[in-house]
């Protein structure tokens, strides 16, 4: 079996055992790559039907481009979208202005809070790898988060041959990692592979793209000229810059990836 | 893109050099990223040493304020040929549910000692730990050669203790390899400091490790993992453990014995009338037979039992004992029921290899054994060296994995 199959039977397994486990589950998704790319197994494993709702937290900061895709496909491919908005916060007026740790708590993780409690969610799936930072490289397939969706990762349980912890106290939530063991290039192989419809974004405009996408304030695009598909996978083969280079969140200051992780961050 | 994929797990006692090592090999590969080997010199020099090729994997702040491994990590890198995933296993006796969460999901390992200590507790539990998981691959390096002044005599006794725990413990290991991972003699080429040393240097060995191939020659079988109901039809999903399977081929449900063949295998947008081992699938049945969570659907010749009595090696994760007749719950493959420990005989202390001189029917933290177990419901499952997936499970206690095993 060759090496994106192996990848892609081990998530699709993962897919079909959080479903077997929960069925008060949801997807979250960010229109980028990985999750783009998550959802295209979901499809698969589920044979073209996705028989949950699909979240997208719109800090309404993201890019025009992924407003376009997100109602393009969640019309093609029949999906029950869910769009989310911290509107209080946002009333509030908070933005990466008035600082970017705060911003990302009070727009995604606090909107994740609010729109996991009223649709009653046990489990989401998201779209995180390993190779994207070193502390996401700590996170297990099945991951729990206590009801102020804190991530406990020095008591991590065991998981193992395909076992994973599955009972969840009240108010607690899983969050579900099916490709928690690509890499950047299996996911641009595969998305080559499968023909999966990505963003424009990601394609060089003549002399820049975006490697890693989200909000437009927080994201800036690596000189590239890299325009198909062929041409970003021969780029990332000889890239020497890692992938979220472009993203403020990993590197405002030391550690910040991990405080936002802890307070529930993705 | 037709590499080949490698899981490599580092083990080993505390402090004798797994991060250490990884981070070397990234490094010394041009594995890692400019700016991260920047963001790298800037944090080891607030902490005031030299490069410390473990942060490239130790990212938790506790991780490197006290410069031990916490929690299992992995990373990523390729050669020509390979796709490797290595896996970084914590080496203190506190963290061993976490180093078994990392080497669960390799196929082949590294145990590293260090030259100057030798075998140490963690080093003996963490061979044990190889040896119920399966693991056969293995490469001992010796590490820390430097400070044992790139002795041959040193080195060849630290391979002889090591020696004499692996036959032991019927593992093999054709590699050993003296190495410095700090000062990179043998990491990724031949040492000036260890000319007496005629093997390859690390790289060059782990790309020679045999990779696995899926068992497809036996019977097949397939534990069923959930039921999708389409307009038109039901689908049973679950993923193909060993064997290959075709449309129209014969097939048994070993809890309800009742015999079919197989209509269709589904896979979405694709048309196939034959699957192999280790592809997730969907079959639907000839015969309107009842199919569920657990249902175990195989070859008829396939050597699956039946029953509720089982036999098997395991391991005790939790601080708090386990005594006989205490309940707990098992998972096997896509299986769950009720069970108990019935006897507990040939108990080991991980620690020293040695067996328990106490029979109290007790198993305490970190104890092996032998053991049998008494199931509620009735289980399907083979031996572990029939089928990998269907002849091992782990028990839960309180929700949580406390043990896991394989079945003899």
């Amino acid at each position: 079996m060759d090496y994106l199959t192996e990848l892609e039977n081990e998530s699709i397994y993962l897919i079909r055992e959080a479903y077997a486990q929960f069925r008060d589950i949801g997807m979250l998704w960010s229109i980028g790559k990985d999750s783009t790319t998550l959802l295209w197994l979901i499809r698969k494993a589920f044979y073209g039907r996705v028989p949950f709702p699909v979240i997208h937290l719109d800090t309404g900061y993201k890019f025009k481009e992924i407003y376009d895709f997100r109602d393009r496909y969640a019309k093609e491919w029949g999906l029950n979208l869910l769009v989310y908005r911290n509107e209080k916060a946002i009333q509030n007026g908070i933005s990466p202005k008035t600082g970017k740790l705060e911003c990302c708590t009070e727009l995604k993780t606090n909107a994740l809070k609010q729109v996991v409690a009223q649709n009653n969610i046990k489990a989401l799936y998201l779209g995180i790898r390993r190779d994207e930072h070193g502390v996401r490289a700590k996170e297990r397939f099945f991951s729990v988060r206590d009801s102020d969706f804190e991530w406990n990762y020095k008591e991590q349980s065991v998981e193992m041959w395909d076992q994973h912890k599955t009972n969840a106290e009240e108010n607690e939530h899983f969050r579900i990692h099916p490709i928690l063991s690509w890499t950047e290039r299996d996911i641009w192989n595969y998305i080559k592979r499968e023909n999966i419809p990505m963003t424009k974004l990601y394609f060089s405009n003549g002399s820049c793209r975006y490697r890693s996408i989200g909000c437009e304030t927080c994201c800036s695009p690596i000189a590239s000229t890299a325009d198909t598909i062929d041409k970003i996978i021969e780029e990332l083969e000889n890239t020497n810059v890692s992938e979220r280079s472009g993203r403020a969140q990993d590197k405002e200051a030391d550690y910040m990836m991990e405080k936002l992780r802890t307070l529930g961050y993705m | 893109m037709n590499r080949t994929k490698v899981s490599l797990v580092m083990v080993g006692h505390v402090d004798h050099g797994k991060s250490t090592l990884i981070g070397r090999i990234l490094a010394d590969t041009d594995s890692v990223a400019k700016d991260k080997m920047e963001e790298l010199r800037k944090v080891s020099k607030n902490t005031g040493n030299e490069l410390e090729y473990a942060f490239l994997l130790d990212h938790l702040r506790e991780e490197r304020e006290q410069g031990i491994t916490i929690d299992t990590t992995q990373t990523f890198f390729q050669t020509e040929n390979r796709e490797y995933q290595i896996i970084d296993a914590p080496g203190h006796v506190e963290f061993v549910k976490n180093m078994i969460t990392g080497t669960a999901q390799a196929n082949s390992a590294v145990l590293i000692v260090d030259a100057v200590e030798g075998v140490m507790q963690q080093t003996k539990r963490h061979a044990y730990i190889l040896s119920l998981l399966g693991i056969q691959d293995i490469i001992v390096a010796v590490n820390k050669m430097d400070k044992a002044g790139y002795s041959e005599e040193r080195y060849i006794e630290v391979v002889k203790e090591i020696k004499e725990i692996f036959e032991q413990l019927r593992l093999s290991c054709k590699y050993f390899i003296p190495m410095s991972a700090l000062k990179g003699d043998n990491v990724c080429k031949a040492s000036e400091n260890m000319k007496w040393y005629k093997g390859g240097d690390f790289l060059t060995i782990m790309e020679s490790i045999e990779v696995k191939q899926e068992k497809r020659e036996c019977p097949f079988i397939v534990p069923i993992q959930d039921v999708y109901k389409m307009e038109d039809k039901r689908i049973a999903v679950g993923r193909v453990e060993c064997g290959e399977l075709h449309t129209g081929c014969e097939i048994r449900v070993v809890q309800t014995e009742q015999i079919t063949q197989v209509q269709s295998i589904e896979k979405y947008l694709e048309k196939r009338s034959e699957a192999a081992a280790g592809e997730c699938i969907g079959i639907t049945t000839k015969d309107a037979i009842f199919l569920e969570r657990g249902s175990v659907v195989c070859d008829k010749e396939a050597d699956v039992q039946y029953d509720n009595v089982i036999n098997a090696n395991i391991i005790w994760l939790e601080r708090e004992n386990v005594q006989c007749s205490q309940r707990l719950i098992m998972r096997c493959s896509t299986q769950e029921t009720a069970c108990a420990l019935e006897e507990v005989y040939h108990k080991i202390n991980t620690e020293q290899l040695t067996e328990a001189d106490d029979n109290d029917q007790k198993m305490n933290y970190l104890d092996a054994g032998r053991v049998r177990i008494r199931t509620k419901n009735k289980l399907a499952f083979t031996r572990f060296t029939d089928c990998e997936n269907t002849g091992r499970f782990v028990l839960l206690r309180n929700n949580s994995i406390c043990a896991n095993g394989i079945i003899l």
